[in-house]
């Protein structure tokens, strides 16, 4: 879908990805230039690696065939969750159901389409949990460390919920043994070796090469606050080894459960957001998405009653859920609780997405268990599948029209691009436009760019220092993108005037949304 | 017997469970408290350091009149500062009577002083506003003489002299100035130490201490914060430590229970053979690991809480300074306190029953 | 600053996001409006005295005490420049009648020297504060010369008040005794969140302009600490109760398993709960509540809480201690009915022997295959 939007990468880390890559491809080597602005993405560099071996290999064009492989990525992520589905059902209508949700469900194909470490992490680390649920085979537990050891220069936040979630493995686990009074210490040790104690490599590269994103989680009150969490899920799921137990007469799903809390709690969230800006600082829920509550409201049934027959059944995945669930919960209550500001939203709303495995698992058990107790009545059946299938599509607004969704747009168009390369060829040095475009400039042509163009139209602020400024259209409209803030709205006669006051040098673009080079001229 | 003393020991029940968890609770008060009172502190102190002071003043005490600050000494003070005496007085001018202040100002430059006004020994220079004062009061013009009482003396006939010629921003204009020399002149022991130490910038910490200064803050606001932030602090403090007893007698009593509700376990174990210092021990390895996994639950839950009440607290309209910090010493507090309380709560009741089944052979009641 | 220390009692006027209203001329204005009884136009300057927090306060002597309901213990000659001291502050820093005390500035750096010329007393926080003349307070406050900080009034039409307000073009806040807060000329007050991350984070510094943003958000930050060890002990004040009552009910389940196999009704029960709880938990809530009162106002004066320059006074408010006795009941009466809602969901066999009949587990796909 992003490609009939632009070629270009879907989501401004694709530039950033692709500079590297083509550097990597150019010099046949891989190096960390802390001056460079691009630094961050170069110290996590699984994805350019790959990128640029495919590239070299193939003779494609680091930045305008980034974008074709996205839908590889997308359609490989269904066989893990297909796994999952038939693991979990024994039947490969759960597998069916289950690859269907991941392929569809919004918010993953969102992440799934963009260019990000995120849409590689996403296909490996459920690999990584399922190898080491069966660690007991030798030659799956060797091949789930390779897999963790190779996150963890791919993508942070992907390789500490790995790792949360393969603890989750051994604290369930170890519980058992010591309930069957089959603890045995080399056991233990040897899972905490192949498993959490990866964290020790992840820990010391990332110290080595001065993260950022470490020096935010082990700040001294941060790391308190998780370990807190930690603890206290801890002892939350220790009890969660064994399934729960039924009274006699009891269904095994009821509307009335305690699970019921939970998507209830994060309904409220989203909703909280929408009223008060819970975030303070972002931008808060867009209308769009409140407009697919109640199609995520029906996926959430689903999953409520999937988690209820999980949990009150005998199987094999219910390790595998609860750890899956615990993890990126985990992360969720951190990013709540560390303080409401921008950076939290981004922990927040980036660890949601790591849910959407053990969601299309749940979600395939209730779906079996509903289409078993419908008999041959295939009328409700059919109701049922096309329902669940119309709830999916209800909410692919989620990856393809984020701006309404998510008050960010992702899309590059060709002719912002060229503009940016016009730019690069006046040797331009110091730019200043909005949030995204200003991104987009550094992380792929380089030169010093500035994103507070909208702010100080908006507050008629001097713009002096800097050489060029790129404008759109639409900021009078839509408003500029300010991300993690809201769009700011530019005032018609306020933009007319910036660009009566200074020197067009480049425009193109339909009417409505045309875009201007601007060359700055001095007050005099 | 220690591997099955262990082995009893973390055999948690329905009933084992629920002890951790009161111990969980009870340390989570403590821990969560400690935090947010020790986050007040963190957070609006830093604010106050970032947002910085006025001009470096210093006194010795906490009142700048009651000060004095040797003025022999000053001259081993390095910098540029300005000395400044002030002491209420009395001046009667235009037929009133009023309550003023006198203040001598000497300016030290590496070591010596100068003094810039007024220029007569004996001139008296009042600024513009007690000027302003005495000539709405009088409805003349200020004289060009007048009397003032200082010391308990009685100086007539001072001539008043046009007001300063610069004043500093952090005077007010109601000041009556003269020359040291006059003051010392007045009385020695009284006119003549310094009332306090006026600095372009910090002073070196080695002379503050050799003198016996302290900085008055003349930005009162954070001051004003700072000393309220301690009041706070220390009351919070009390309340963390009442709470810490509380905690105490709690865990003490749910072990007590505990073992109690288990008598009957206990009689078994002494007619399967052991030994009284076998079955405490028992119970003494559970109870301790119970308080263990309750305080490190509770601290989980106190830190959590802390952070969840600062978090949401600007939602509620009350955006906050409270910048939490690892609670490390509530933590260990809790720990040490539900160890105590927790180990000695397992060892009287369990010795007590141990022994009992004992002498009597029977199952205690 | 908390309503209670700028208000009281009184409708309080204070600056609007427009031009500066808060001066003489508004204070003059509303003195000669009809319905306006009483007029203080007060300076606030937060100091220090003696090392002390203490909340200086410019307003004329009389007028203020009429605010705060107060009278003199020692009257001074009265003037526009003579400085009082609460009975409160007197106390608590050792000062009497004719003391002189050095303050400072509020905002920008100041010192002066105040002559004590008399003693007020009020049963109100403003009994902690030092009353001074509008020079000094200005001169403290860094003000301008004709300008206020916030003018309290009495009035018994806060309607015309608002309208006569509007009618000046004055850019203000009013509020006061059921009055929602009016903005009067200006936006409402800004979401200082964004300030709040400013100065949490350090980024960017924090210019002086933060300085009142900071204040402000200081004692909020103290009301979030007490709100938060409040919540928390009353968690624990919940699970103690519910616990106690958890452990006794567990002795009494087989004979709520014998009463249900006789006949009893689940109506029968919970009134039966709540007979013979209530009392033992109004009784228990009412004497824990009291003895409260009772140690806190033992503790006084020796050990008083001062918070922000005000002496936190003890007073028995029966408003509280009815809410404080209902919260226990509540908490009680609610532990009670969760906990025999859990017994009569099982069957009586199960309560009188104490296990719960449970289904025997079953395999997830033997369930999705049938």
């Amino acid at each position: 879908m992003p490609l009939t939007f632009s070629p270009l990468p879907f989501g401004i880390d694709g530039f950033a990805l692709g500079r590297i890559s083509s550097d990597i491809a150019a010099r046949g080597d891989w190096r960390i230039d802390p001056a460079n602005l691009n630094s961050y993405n170069q110290k996590l560099p699984g994805f350019s690696l790959l990128w640029s071996a495919v590239v070299s290999v193939g003779g494609l064009s680091p930045l305008a065939h980034v974008q074709l492989i996205m839908p590889l990525l997308a359609s490989l992520s269904v066989i893990p969750a297909y796994l999952f589905g038939v693991k979990a059902t024994g039947r490969r209508l759960g597998g069916f159901v289950a690859g269907l949700f991941i392929v569809l469900f919004g918010s993953f194909l969102l992440l799934t389409s963009s260019v990000s470490k995120e849409a590689i992490g996403l296909l490996i680390f459920p690999v990584a949990v399922l190898l080491f649920l069966e660690r007991r085979d030798g030659r799956k537990r060797a091949l789930s460390v390779v897999l963790l050891l190779f996150l963890a220069f791919l993508h942070p936040l992907t390789t500490l919920l790995t790792l949360g979630m393969t603890s989750a493995l051994v604290v369930l686990a170890q519980r058992r043994a010591i309930a069957r009074g089959r603890f045995s210490l080399p056991s233990f040790v040897l899972d905490v070796a192949t498993g959490p104690a990866l964290a020790i490599p992840a820990w010391a590269y990332y110290s080595a090469v001065d993260l950022p994103f470490l020096a935010d989680l082990l700040a001294a009150d941060a790391l308190g606050l998780f370990l807190g969490i930690v603890v206290l899920l801890t002892a939350l799921i220790v009890p969660m080894g064994r399934p729960a137990r039924l009274r006699i007469g009891r269904r095994f799903v009821s509307p009335v459960a305690r699970g019921i809390l939970v998507p209830a709690i994060g309904i409220l969230v989203v909703l909280g957001n929408a009223r008060n800006g819970l975030f303070a600082g972002a931008v808060g829920t867009q209308s769009a998405l409140l407009q697919m509550l109640p199609a995520i409201g029906v996926l959430a049934a689903f999953a409520v009653a999937g988690y209820q027959l999980a949990r009150r059944t005998t199987n094999r995945i219910n390790d595998l859920v609860v750890a899956m669930l615990a993890a990126p919960v985990a992360l969720v209550l951190f990013g709540l609780l560390r303080g409401l500001d921008p950076e939290s939203l981004l922990i927040v709303y980036r660890s949601v997405d790591f849910l959407d495995y053990a969601f299309a698992i749940l979600i395939g058990v209730a779906f079996v268990a509903t289409w078993r107790w419908l008999g041959r009545w295939w009328p409700a059946k059919a109701v049922l599948l096309a329902g669940f299938v119309a709830a999916l599509l209800a909410t692919t607004p989620m990856a393809w029209n984020t701006p309404a969704v998510f008050g960010v747009d992702n899309v590059t168009s060709p002719q912002e691009f060229r503009a940016l390369a016009l730019l690069e060829s006046f040797g331009a040095r110091n730019v200043t436009t909005d949030q995204r475009l200003a991104d987009v400039g550094a992380m792929w042509f380089g030169y010093a760019t500035d994103s507070s163009l909208p702010v100080k139209l908006r507050d008629n602020e001097s713009l002096g220092g800097f050489q060029y400024a790129i404008a759109l259209e639409r900021w009078t409209t839509v408003g500029a993108q300010v991300h993690p803030a809201p769009n700011i709205v530019i005032s018609t006669v306020v933009f007319e005037k910036f660009l009566a006051e200074n020197r067009i040098v480049y425009s193109a673009g339909p009417s409505g949304d045309r875009i201007w080079v601007v060359q700055l001229v001095s007050p005099v | 017997m220690p591997r099955p003393i262990l082995r009893l020991a973390t055999r948690f029940t329905r009933r084992t469970r629920a002890t951790a968890w009161a111990i969980a609770f009870a340390c989570m008060v403590l821990v969560g408290a400690m935090s947010l009172a020790d986050g007040l502190a963190n957070g609006v102190g830093s604010v106050a350091n970032r947002i910085g002071t006025g001009p470096a003043v210093y006194i010795q005490g906490n009142e700048l009149l009651a000060s004095a600050i040797d003025s022999a000494a000053l001259s081993n003070v390095p910098g540029d500062f300005v000395a400044i005496r002030a002491h209420p007085a009395g001046l009667e001018i235009n037929r009133l009577t009023l309550s003023v202040f006198v203040v001598a100002l000497e300016s030290y430059q590496d070591g010596v002083g100068t003094i810039a006004f007024p220029a007569g020994p004996r001139n008296v220079s009042l600024d513009v506003g007690l000027r302003a004062q005495i000539e709405a009061e009088s409805g003349t013009p200020v004289a060009t003489s007048g009397n003032v009482s200082l010391f308990g003396l009685h100086l007539a006939d001072l001539p008043i002299v046009a007001p300063p010629p610069t004043r500093s921003e952090l005077f007010p204009d109601n000041w009556a100035y003269v020359r040291p020399d006059l003051l010392i002149a007045m009385n020695a022991t009284q006119g003549g130490p310094v009332q306090a130490i006026l600095a372009a910038a910090p002073l070196d910490p080695a002379v503050v201490a050799s003198l016996r200064l302290t900085r008055l803050e003349t930005l009162g606001a954070i001051g004003f914060v700072r000393g309220s932030i301690a009041e706070v602090q220390s009351s919070l403090m009390l309340l963390a430590l009442v709470i810490a007893v509380v905690i105490g007698l709690l865990v003490y009593a749910a072990m007590s229970l505990e073992v109690h509700a288990r008598a009957r376990e206990i009689a078994t174990l002494r007619s399967l053979g052991a030994s009284p210092a076998a079955v405490a021990g028992v119970y003494e390895a559970q109870a301790a690991v119970l308080a263990l996994a309750g305080a490190i639950l509770g601290s989980a839950l106190g830190i959590v809480a802390a952070h969840a009440v600062v978090s949401f607290a600007p939602i509620l309209g009350l955006p906050n300074l409270v910048i939490l910090s690892p609670p490390t010493p509530a933590v260990v507090l809790a720990m040490v306190i539900s160890e105590v309380a927790a180990v000695l709560a397992g060892l009287v009741p369990s010795r007590r029953a141990a022994v009992l089944a004992r002498t009597k052979g029977v199952v205690p009641s | 600053m908390p309503a209670r220390i700028l208000a009281g009692d009184a409708y309080l006027v204070t600056q609007g996001s427009g031009a500066y209203s808060i001066n003489e001329s508004l204070a003059e204005n509303l003195t000669l409006h009809a319905g306006v009884e009483a007029v203080s136009p007060e300076i606030l300057s937060l100091g220090t005295v003696r090392g002390e927090p203490v909340v200086v306060r410019a307003a004329e002597p009389a007028t203020f005490l009429s605010f705060e309901g107060g009278e003199w213990v020692q009257p001074g000659a009265v003037g526009n420049r003579t400085p009082y001291a609460g009975e409160g502050l007197v106390r608590r820093l050792g000062l009497a009648a004719g003391d002189d005390v050095t303050v400072v500035g509020s905002s920008v750096p100041r010192i002066a020297f105040v002559h004590i010329a008399g003693i007020y007393r009020t049963a109100t926080p403003a009994n902690d504060e030092l009353l001074v003349d509008f020079p000094m307070g200005r001169f403290l406050s860094g003000l301008g010369a004709t300008a206020f900080h916030s003018i309290r009034l009495r009035t018994s039409d806060p309607a015309a008040l608002l309208s006569f307000l509007r009618g000046l073009g004055a850019s203000v806040h009013v509020s006061g005794p059921n009055l929602p807060r009016a903005d009067i000329a200006s936006d409402p007050p800004t979401d200082e969140r964004i300030s709040n991350l400013i100065l949490r984070s350090g980024i960017g510094g924090a210019p002086r302009d933060y300085l009142s943003t900071a204040v402000s958000e200081a004692t909020t930050s103290v009301a979030v600490v007490a709100y938060g060890i409040a919540g928390l002990l009353g968690v624990l004040v919940a699970f103690g109760i519910h616990a106690a009552q958890a452990r006794a009910f567990a002795d009494r389940a087989p004979a709520v398993g014998v009463l249900r196999a006789i006949g009893a009704g689940n109506r029968w029960m919970r009134r039966r709960l709540f007979l013979e709880s209530f009392p033992l938990a109004l009784g228990a809530a009412v004497l824990g509540a009291g003895l409260g009162f009772l140690a806190e106002n033992w503790l006084q004066p020796n050990a008083s809480l001062v918070i922000f320059g005000h002496e936190v006074l003890v007073a028995f408010d029966f408003s509280t201690f009815a809410l404080v006795v209902l919260a226990v009941v509540g908490t009680s009466m609610l532990s009670g009915l969760v906990l025999l809602r859990g017994t009569l969901a099982t069957r009586p066999m199960e309560s009188i022997r104490e296990t719960p009949a449970v289904e025997s587990l079953q395999s997830l796909e033997v369930v999705l295959r049938g």
